[in-house]
């Protein structure tokens, strides 16, 4: 480094960190394959993760911001780093951990553990928002009623509207994900296999849900979405867990194994073996291709409407979760699963036909599947407010 | 993000198998011949086979170029050898075999006036061992097969990428090597990547010279190239190298064919596995000009992929059906080049690998990955500002992008000052380096690298560092990061130190990137002195600002 000046007339060390040259490396960087020692990694890991989130401008001054926990590693180390860099460079945001219970034994219960745990550890309130209180349905439900093929369009179509659920009922302007280079390369890269032109244009860009471009008055919920980690190495994130010794929950969920994604994954770790800096050179590959993308008008994004029953943003009459949903409900799970126009079409015929058209049916269903429990069942954005029995934040 | 369904679902060939399968066993066309040739999904017999690869085939070439043109282009075929460009050739030979009736109607106009093919030797880089018992050079075996057809041919060897008649002013005496802003002995302690300046080294001007007299013999051109890519660590950056240097010079040939169209024989297959190859290595920015069926981004010469919709498999079966006679080994391998097993994986043989496994699984997967990149348009960028070594498009800004994701810099110091740290780091590094005492070693000791090197009329041109780094797209800057530092001069070396150098038209670019016309333009500047090329007009604002911070150094330390 031409700034750094050994000032220690030692003798010299055996294998001096990179940056500092005055302590002995310990470990060998991922994204550059410098030799660090600890509080040199700990700085640029993250100096990069702050300067992720000036460049982007990703949070104003006493923003409320929900960090997205699950217990793993990505989000544990997320909520350390928020708070941290929250402190270190006065962000002045008001941090709050916010986790989905999916309702999977032996998964999420173990790992809501981990959070409820970082919550101390860390100070940061924390909100639990299960599927069984919003849906009627635990994963492990779901799992029971349509095995295990198609669960994860359920769950991740149930968490995305989780999220932001949990988010109105903390009232915050911005929630904050652990995804990560890896992650985001991945998805580049599967959106470029798949031909699927809209995705790979949105899946690069950092802040998601921005609704400045649309003016339509259509109601949305106004909170972004931001990933700090867009730049940030999967194995520079458990090595940092690992250094810190931060607490979190590595187990694989029990029912997430796919095959296509997998091939990609695999492929992406055998690009990072060649060149370590393929991650992030596929990023910004896909940076560039999302703004080729822009200029194509004949791939433009739906048009966005409210979902009639719940209120959701939704490019369909109904939002894809209230169509799994009463899918669910009414015992035809494939309803919601690859191909939906057609079967779309044919239960709206159905439902025509039985007079059961109205929203009340969901609500009804909801109450009748978890009868003699105290339910909670947000049906509408709006209802949210009035909601009597509110989870309570478990403050500390 | 890890566990969503996100099969592919069963796209329309699939469906249209479906509905095929009363005819199993028989040609989907005619439906009455036994099928031999089974192509995804679909069954032909040959006559029906070689009749849908031909209408592919013209399709594509109607999308590249309408029908009814006013004045006919001359074409360039470039031809390696293998059974796509062997393909090429035929299909565009059974395409202007028009049947005497069409031939003699004047109103119908040719599309393509005049045919040639081209060939790119590459056997001086095929592997050492096995040169001596092979035929050695393909040039003659590619000229037999396009003189079969009545083309012309044109031929160039891979290694005269260091000829200096081989750039866009055919006479572009000078190559340069790269020098690193920081001293070899920081290189091996910090770990990080340098920024790299390239100093201009002048090849003598051979006023007697005959006409066509060669300046450089053979064998130094091939050592020259073999240098360079000695000097690329990776295996992925020695076939990027290449790849570029086969670009160019294709480029060039077709312009002196005067060809205003150059028509390479990219199979479906092979552009799918380009896509998500560059996308590897960072080329997204340009990917849209490096696989589309027509791109007009190089001047005066248009690119055309008219076998971009037939895939490999369907090329060899259209080879085999009609005889055709390939070229063995006619591709540079460069295996033989790394010294250990496990280094005998680059990304363009892993992408190879994955595309074509899980094409064996999804059997849309090519098809989908080419149209994925069908829809996307390229960027708008001037062509001025090309990329030196790969003449793509280069986007604004790519070196600091990199350097707020991936800091580089100890905790004590601050973030800001890292670049201004760096550029005065730089600033002193070259006042050492360019001197004249340092000038007169330099020519001595290149000149037992070139033994033609007699006169040292042009040092004080090639002690001045030009900026490299900076110029170039981000895919070329990644890649050049698997050079090895150590090939490398530092500011305080002279020039012998480093052990490659970077061919002719790299310098070109170079050179007009800087605002200068021409070599004769940028010598007389430098001579003259800094502060002459300091007010020289630059159309790059940043640029301009980077080199002044060291043309103000240099002043310092004259004085």
């Amino acid at each position: 480094m031409p700034g750094a000046t050994d000032t220690k007339p030692t003798k010299p060390l055996k294998n001096p960190c990179n940056l500092c040259q005055s302590v002995r490396a310990i470990l060998k960087r991922p994204k550059t394959g410098q030799q660090l020692c600890k509080e040199c990694f700990f700085h640029v890991f993250e100096t990069e993760i702050h300067n992720t989130i000036v460049d982007n401008k990703l949070f104003n001054k006493g923003d409320r911001v929900a960090i997205g926990a699950s217990g793993g590693k990505d989000s544990t180390v997320l909520a350390y780093v928020m708070k941290l860099l929250n402190d270190r460079y006065s962000y002045e945001l008001d941090l709050v951990l916010l986790s989905i219970d999916e309702g999977i034994t032996g998964y999420r219960d173990d790992s809501l553990e981990t959070v409820k745990r970082n919550r101390d550890q860390y100070q940061i309130p924390l909100l639990i928002v299960s599927y069984k209180d919003l849906y009627g349905w635990s994963m492990d439900d779901i799992v029971k009623e349509i095995g295990r093929k198609n669960n994860c369009t359920f769950c991740g179509v149930f968490r995305r509207q989780a999220l932001d659920r949990g988010a109105i009922m903390l009232n915050v302007d911005h929630i904050v994900t652990g995804h990560n280079a890896d992650d985001i390369a991945e998805t580049v890269l599967m959106n470029i296999l798949r031909g699927d032109l809209p995705r790979l244009q949105r899946c690069t860009s950092i802040i998601t849900n921005d609704t400045s471009e649309d003016s339509s008055g259509i109601e949305t919920s106004k909170i972004l979405r931001s990933k700090p980690f867009k730049y940030t190495y999967e194995k520079e994130i458990v090595m940092y867990a690992y250094f810190k010794k931060l607490d979190y929950f590595s187990t694989e969920c029990i029912y997430s194994p796919n095959a296509y994604r997998g091939h990609a994954r695999i492929f992406l770790k055998d690009l990072e073996a060649v060149r370590r800096t393929a991650i992030v050179d596929i990023i910004h590959s896909g940076e560039a291709l999302s703004a080729s993308v822009q200029a194509n008008e004949s791939t433009k994004l739906p048009t966005m409407a409210n979902c009639t029953r719940c209120g959701y943003i939704s490019s369909n009459e109904l939002c894809k979760a209230c169509l799994l949903l009463e899918g669910l409900n009414k015992g035809l799970p494939q309803l919601g699963i690859g191909h939906t126009t057609k079967i779309r079409r044919m239960h709206e015929a159905a439902n025509l036909a039985s007079g059961l058209s109205s929203p009340a049916s969901l609500s009804s269903a909801v109450a009748d599947g978890s009868a003699g429990e105290k339910v909670k069942v947000v049906t509408h954005i709006k209802d949210l407010g009035q909601l009597e029995t509110m989870p309570t934040l478990a403050s500390v | 993000m890890s566990c969503s369904v996100e099969e592919p679902t069963m796209t329309v060939a699939e469906k249209r198998a479906k509905d095929r399968a009363v005819h199993v066993g028989f040609c989907c066309k005619c439906k009455t011949a036994k099928s031999t040739v089974t192509v995804r999904y679909a069954e032909y017999c040959d006559p029906c086979f070689l009749i849908a690869l031909d209408s592919k085939f013209r399709t594509a070439l109607r999308n590249a170029r309408p029908y009814r043109v006013i004045t006919p282009e001359n074409v360039m075929l470039a031809f390696s050898g293998g059974p796509s460009s062997r393909a090429l050739i035929h299909l565009f030979d059974v395409f202007h075999s028009l049947p005497p009736e069409v031939a003699t109607n004047k109103k119908q106009p040719k599309i393509y006036n005049d045919i040639h093919v081209c060939h790119i030797d590459e056997s001086c880089l095929l592997e050492p061992a096995q040169d001596v018992t092979s035929s050695g050079s393909t040039m003659e075996q590619a000229r037999s097969i396009a003189g079969g057809y009545g083309y012309s041919f044109h031929g160039v060897a891979i290694e005269d990428i260091y000829d200096p008649e081989w750039t866009d002013s055919r006479c572009f005496e000078a190559v340069a090597t790269l020098i690193t802003s920081l001293p070899k002995d920081q290189l091996t302690t910090s770990g990080q990547a340098p920024e790299l300046l390239s100093r201009i080294i002048p090849t003598p001007v051979t006023t007697a010279s005959e006409e066509g007299a060669p300046k450089l013999s053979r064998q130094e051109k091939i050592s020259k190239l073999k240098a360079l890519l000695g000097a690329c660590t990776t295996l992925t950056a020695k076939e990027t190298v290449l790849q570029h240097f086969r670009s160019s010079l294709l480029i060039q040939l077709a312009k002196r064919g005067e060809c205003t169209t150059l028509a390479l024989g990219d199979s479906a297959t092979r552009v799918a596995i380009q896509i998500i190859e560059l996308t590897a290595i960072g080329r997204g920015y340009s990917l849209p000009h490096e696989t589309s069926l027509l791109s007009s981004w190089i001047q005066d010469c248009k690119v055309i992929r008219p076998l971009k919709d037939c895939l490999v498999k369907e090329l060899d079966t259209f080879c085999g059906l009609n005889g055709l006679v390939l070229i063995e080994r006619h591709h540079a391998q460069l295996d033989w080049t790394m010294k250990t097993k496990a280094e005998v994986k680059s990304i363009r043989r892993l992408t190879d690998e994955f595309i074509t496994g899980l094409d064996k699984e999804f059997p849309s997967t090519v098809a989908t990955v080419c149209r994925t990149a069908a829809k996307l348009t390229p960027p708008e960028a001037t062509y001025g500002q090309k990329c030196p070594l790969c003449h793509g498009p280069v986007q604004a800004g790519v070196q600091e992008w990199k350097r707020r994701i991936t800091v580089t810099t100890a905790p004590g110091e601050l973030e800001t000052t890292t670049t201004s740290n760096s550029t005065e780091a730089k600033t002193t590094e070259i006042s050492d380096g360019c001197c004249s005492s340092d000038a007169g070693g330099c020519c001595s000791s290149s000149s037992s690298q070139r033994p033609s090197c007699t006169t040292s009329q042009t040092t004080t041109a090639s002690s001045a560092s030009t900026p490299f780094s900076s110029l170039l797209c981000y895919g070329c800057l990644t890649n050049l990061r698997d050079l090895n530092l150590k090939s490398m001069a530092s500011q305080e070396d002279d020039v012998s130190s480093s052990s490659f150098e970077l061919p002719p038209y790299v310098v070109e670019t170079i050179v007009h990137r800087m605002g200068f016309a021409s070599l004769d333009e940028f010598e007389h500047r430098s001579d003259a002195g800094v502060s002459a090329s300091g007010t020289a007009v630059d159309p790059q604002e940043s640029l301009r600002a980077q080199i002044q911070d060291f043309l103000i150094a240099s002043d310092d330390e004259d004085e």
